[in-house]
């Protein structure tokens, strides 16, 4: 959780506060440190990235015939394009994400689709700041696509709306859903998810497939209450699941240890997954800020494709 | 449940229902799942897989942990309640070595019999030590120390500590039997009442005694066999350990002694005197003789020297063999008389009427000193006023009325002297007529005359009898002898509402003096006035003087008959002749015939007439108050003449003891009105001469006596013993122990309240391990 007494502008405490999605996205996003965004898809722009082996249904104007003429192989040219940048964000709404605590002293009171609200914001406002286009697609027991890709201020100003009408409920099976979201994803791009990511990792990781295999980036940010992370509660507990799956009582001292394994289990499974598909996983909870979670990513995830950039040219 | 682990009971029964209270926990428990506080929660796959995978360790943790909390209240109840077992059950080995010692010392007379080196006694109490000092007070062993006479003293009723302090101040056993039944009775009512409230109580019953045969044995077999019984009823033994035995290595059944078994005085006729009144009293004259009994209950024949001591000066002594197992008696004769004629000896102490003589039979001293001596006080009566009045005087001494009265008891030589040197009667004789006016008139003073004698009186008028009646009411003692100026119904009439022992009836006569008579029957040979003549030698002076004229007599409610005559036949009840009755403190006697020759030959019989008038006047010299001579263990009382000012009493061994109790003014008009009684002074404890001094000077003799039973010191063999009844084990040589080895239960609280700590313990680490696998679980 944040410092109480050197709070930043990103404070989720102080976004709490100013509750206004614009503001709040406005606010995150002049504190990020703008830079180009590179368009992952591979076109004809001016900037080579690599040769690959031609393959049936390539545009043959990109065959390099200075190498075919050299070798007698056909290989293609590619290269990274400065294109038009097509973000969706996919929100997970269920049930779960309404998870506040217990209202102890110094705990977040708001809820992680607060938290996930002021990131999906602020990642749209940046987004759309670089003249890209970004989309929405919130799910929980299904997804809805609420709001296609596209950019400028009225898109802007339909993704804040949305977002600040987003309600939490039902049950939700990531995978499935992520599944399905691929249905309202046109084209190619970065499908940035935000959930909790609480069900079933191989099922999670389904829908991750799905949307790898039509060419998405899936990028997961994670959002999870320090709570969920620690279970630091004492006495007996009647624990009341928020999407609706029964209940169950426990003496939090006693269960501790044992939620501790299966959450150490589940985050560890969660990143091997996430690493094992080169897809970024992104944890934040909610007492931390917003804009040192999210910079923190940005700056990793454009040193990497700068990485990846160079060793291309090489 | 209880009786499945072997407990038997619980001394606090009703503290066991504290074990409720282990239920506690329990509800504690419940009502903390009651109060789950509700939590929205997300995460809701992992708190399911966490609880699903530590639902049944869990569980048992909590089982294990709840379980140990219920144990240790319930323990902890169960310890308060104090449980017991008995030796056979499954819990035996963890019940206390918890020892309830009941000691009893037999604390008799025979106990100071000296061994070798030591007497019984030191013995006895070394063996005590020895036993309390195995017990161990801060286990809880408590030991119950009876010393044990006549009856039993409680000494110690707690810790081996007090016991052991107390026994170091026994210095001497009592002057007392050692009675088991009395002793046994004690122990097993205290034993009775210990149990209710402690059940659990192991109780070892152990007598230190000398083995004396006859505190083991009656004549029906085991003494104190109910007792025994009762012992045996409560799954008890006694324990007998034979002292001297133990102490010498060898079994003695006969240890050599010798005791003064008894001591009683004897009258010139040489039979024992008469015992009635505060001593017994001895005839007139200063010869008095002795009769000492000496038992040997040795298994050798003894000689020893016999002493009489009188007033604490030695008067004669006597060497006598006293033959094994058997007894002596011996007569051992003196003069009381001082040898100035005082009035008395030094050490004796005068009374109005006679002194009493402190007398002390001694042995030389063996073994068990205490029965080496016996004491008795005597009366010696100074001479007594006896007023006659002569109904039928006459010139001749012969023919007069009261003649031979006059000379039967008027001394013929010195033996019928006092002590002091006094005749023992001094008659006064008035003839009706001056008696009827002397009284009448005041001059004569009747409360002079402890005897009264009315001799053929014809008239007794209304105006000196009223005046006899309340002299006589105050002890004095009126003899009414009748004959022919008498007649039934005015005496009836005069003396029947009072005086007259019978209601007189028709003159009875033989038909023919010359050809019949009739005899006299002894019809209370007991009485002191007929005890010369229940002597079979003499009794033929009473019995075979002819009488042959006397008044028919109905005796009246009271009365006793001393006498009859066989006038009505063989075989059937004659008239009375002879009739005692008591009148207010005092007392009449009515001889139905005559005192003269007229009616009967007794007169003409000094054998048969001194013995019977000095008896009939002897009884007014009757020490008056209670007993003197008193046995161990009695309560000591004395009537005194005057206010006893600064009274104390002095023991044998001349020290003193002051008296608390006060003087309170007697209604025994023996001294009049200004007589004063000591009643319950002290209790006896010791035999010997016991006196009790005033500031007047006084210094009154009371003997008390110890039982002579008490030496006889015949033991019992340990066989013997074990043979008489189940409840009594005679203690082997090789057995050190007071505890038979007997499998013994007992209290189990303080295992139970060990168990109650590991309890805690337990729950205090367990719930500790439990915290500690939640680092931070705490908020």
């Amino acid at each position: 959780m944040g410092n109480q007494s050197s709070r930043s502008p990103f404070d989720p405490a102080i976004l709490d506060a100013l509750s206004g999605l614009d503001f709040v996205a406005r606010t995150v996003v002049e504190g990020f440190l703008a830079g180009e965004h590179r368009s992952p898809r591979h076109g004809s722009s001016a900037e080579f990235a690599q040769h690959r082996e031609y393959a049936p249904g390539d545009d043959l104007r990109h065959i390099d015939w200075r190498i075919f003429a050299r070798s007698e192989r056909l290989v293609v040219k590619e290269y990274i394009e400065e294109s038009n940048f097509i973000a969706n964000i996919v929100l997970d709404t269920s049930g779960s994400m309404a998870f506040a605590g217990n209202g102890r002293d110094g705990e977040p009171t708001w809820s992680k689709l607060d938290y996930a609200r002021w990131v999906a914001a602020a990642l749209g406002q940046l987004i759309l700041g670089q003249r890209d286009v970004v989309g929405l697609i919130l799910f929980d027991t299904e997804s809805h696509q609420l709001l296609p890709p596209a950019g400028g201020a009225p898109q802007r100003a339909a993704l804040l709306k949305q977002l600040e009408a987003a309600e939490p409920g039902g049950e939700t099976e990531e995978g499935a859903c992520l599944t399905q979201v691929v249905r309202h994803m046109p084209g190619r791009g970065i499908a940035l998810v935000i959930s909790d990511f609480l069900g079933e990792v191989p099922a999670i990781f389904k829908g991750v497939e799905a949307l790898i295999a039509q060419g998405h980036e899936p990028v997961l940010i994670q959002v999870l209450h320090p709570r969920e992370l620690d279970f630091d509660f004492d006495g007996y507990l009647r624990l009341q699941d928020l999407e609706g799956s029964g209940e169950l009582k426990v003496d939090a001292r006693v269960l501790r240890e044992a939620y501790l394994a299966e959450v150490e289990a589940h985050q560890s499974e969660l990143q091997k997954r996430a690493a094992a598909y080169a897809v970024d996983f992104v944890p934040m909870q909610t007492d931390a800020g917003v804009d040192v979670a999210l910079s923190r990513y940005l700056a990793v995830r454009s040193a990497r494709l700068a990485r990846h950039a160079g060793g291309l040219r090489r | 449940m209880i009786a499945l682990f072997g407990i038997e009971g619980l001394v606090n029964p009703a503290l066991a229902a504290g074990a409720a209270l282990a239920s506690v926990p329990l509800i504690i428990h419940l009502l903390n799942r009651r109060r789950h506080a509700p939590l929205d929660w997300a995460a809701m796959r992992f708190a399911r897989a966490a609880w699903k995978k530590i639902r049944r360790r869990t569980r048992f943790e909590n089982l294990l942990l709840l379980l140990l909390r219920m144990a240790a209240i319930a323990l902890l109840a169960l310890a308060l309640a104090r449980p017991f077992a008995s030796g056979g059950g499954p819990l035996a080995s963890l019940t206390e070595n918890h020892r309830d010692l009941v000691l009893l010392i037999d604390g008799s007379a025979s106990m100071d019999y000296r061994l070798a080196l030591s007497s019984v006694w030191e013995e006895t109490r070394d063996r005590a030590r020895e036993l309390i000092d195995e017990l161990d007070g801060s286990s809880g062993d408590r030991v119950h120390l009876y010393l044990c006479g006549e009856s039993p003293r409680l000494l110690s009723d707690r810790t081996p500590e007090e016991a052991a302090a107390l026994l170091s101040t026994l210095e001497s056993p009592i002057a007392e039997r050692f009675n088991l039944e009395v002793a046994l009775q004690r122990v097993i009512a205290d034993l009775d009442e210990r149990r209710l409230i402690d059940p659990s109580a192991v109780n070892e019953l152990v007598l230190l005694s000398d083995g004396q045969r006859s505190n083991f044995l009656s004549n029906e077999g085991a003494a104190a066999k109910s007792a025994l019984d009762l012992l045996v009823e409560r799954q008890l033994t006694l324990r007998v350990e034979d002292i001297p035995t133990r102490a010498t290595g060898r079994f003695s059944a006969n240890p050599s002694n010798l005791t003064l078994s008894s001591l009683s005085a004897l009258d010139p006729f040489e039979s024992r005197i008469r015992t009635a009144g505060a001593a017994p009293t001895l005839r007139a004259g200063g010869d008095a003789g002795f009769l000492v009994t000496v038992r040997n209950s040795g298994a050798e024949r003894r000689s020893v020297r016999v002493a009489l001591e009188v007033d604490g000066e030695r008067k004669t002594a006597k060497r006598i063999e006293v033959p094994a197992l058997g007894e002596l008696e011996v007569r051992l004769d003196i003069n009381l008389s001082s040898a100035n004629g005082s009035s008395a000896l030094a050490g004796s102490a005068a009374v109005e009427g006679g002194v009493f003589h402190s007398v002390e039979a001694v042995l030389e001293s063996d073994n068990l000193p205490i029965d080496d001596r016996r004491s008795l006080v005597v009366f010696s009566p100074g001479t007594i006023e006896v007023l006659v009045v002569n109904g039928d005087p006459r010139p001749e001494l012969a023919d007069d009325e009261v003649g031979y009265l006059i000379a039967g008891l008027t001394p013929m030589g010195d033996s019928l002297k006092t002590q002091a040197g006094g005749a023992p009667f001094h008659l006064t004789t008035y003839s009706a007529d001056a008696f009827a006016i002397g009284v009448s008139a005041g001059t004569i003073d009747l409360s002079r005359y402890p005897v009264v004698w009315l001799a053929n009186v014809e008239n007794p008028a209304p105006g000196w009898v009223s005046k006899l009646e309340d002299h006589i009411a105050t002890g004095g003692t009126l003899v009414l002898s009748l004959g022919d100026r008498v007649t039934a119904a005015r005496y009836n009439e005069r003396l029947g509402a009072g005086l007259l022992p019978v209601r007189l009836e028709e003159r009875l006569a033989v038909a023919s003096r010359r050809d019949a008579f009739w005899k006299p029957r002894i019809e209370a040979p007991e009485h002191p006035a007929l005890s010369f003549f229940s002597d079979e030698r003499f009794e033929m002076f009473f019995t075979e003087v002819p009488f042959f004229e006397l008044f028919g007599s109905v005796p009246r409610e009271g009365a006793r008959v001393l006498a009859t005559l066989n006038d009505q036949g063989p075989g059937r009840p004659g008239s009375p002749l002879f009739v005692e009755r008591d009148y207010g403190d005092g007392r009449t006697v009515i001889w139905t015939s005559s005192i003269d020759a007229d009616w009967n030959l007794f007169a003409e019989s000094p054998v048969s007439l001194i013995p019977l008038t000095h008896e009939i006047c002897f009884g007014a010299a009757k020490p008056a108050g209670p007993s003197r001579n008193l046995a161990v263990g009695d309560s000591l009382s004395a009537e005194l003449p005057f206010f006893p000012e600064a009274p104390l009493l002095v023991r044998p061994d001349g020290s003193s003891l002051g008296i608390a109790t006060d003087a309170e003014e007697s209604s025994d008009s023996r001294f009049g009105p200004g007589s004063w009684l000591l009643d319950h002074m002290a209790i006896l404890g010791t035999p010997g001469i016991w006196r009790l001094r005033t500031s007047s000077g006084t210094d009154d003799p009371f003997a008390v006596s110890m039982n002579a039973e008490e030496g006889n010191l015949e033991r019992i063999a340990s066989n013997e013993l074990m043979g008489l009844h189940p409840a009594l084990v005679a203690a082997r040589d090789s057995e050190d122990s007071a505890n038979t080895g007997d499998e013994t239960g007992g209290e189990l609280w303080r295992g139970f309240l060990l168990l109650v700590l590991a309890c805690l313990v337990g729950e205090a680490l367990w719930a500790g391990h439990l915290k500690k696998r939640a680092p931070g679980g705490a908020a």
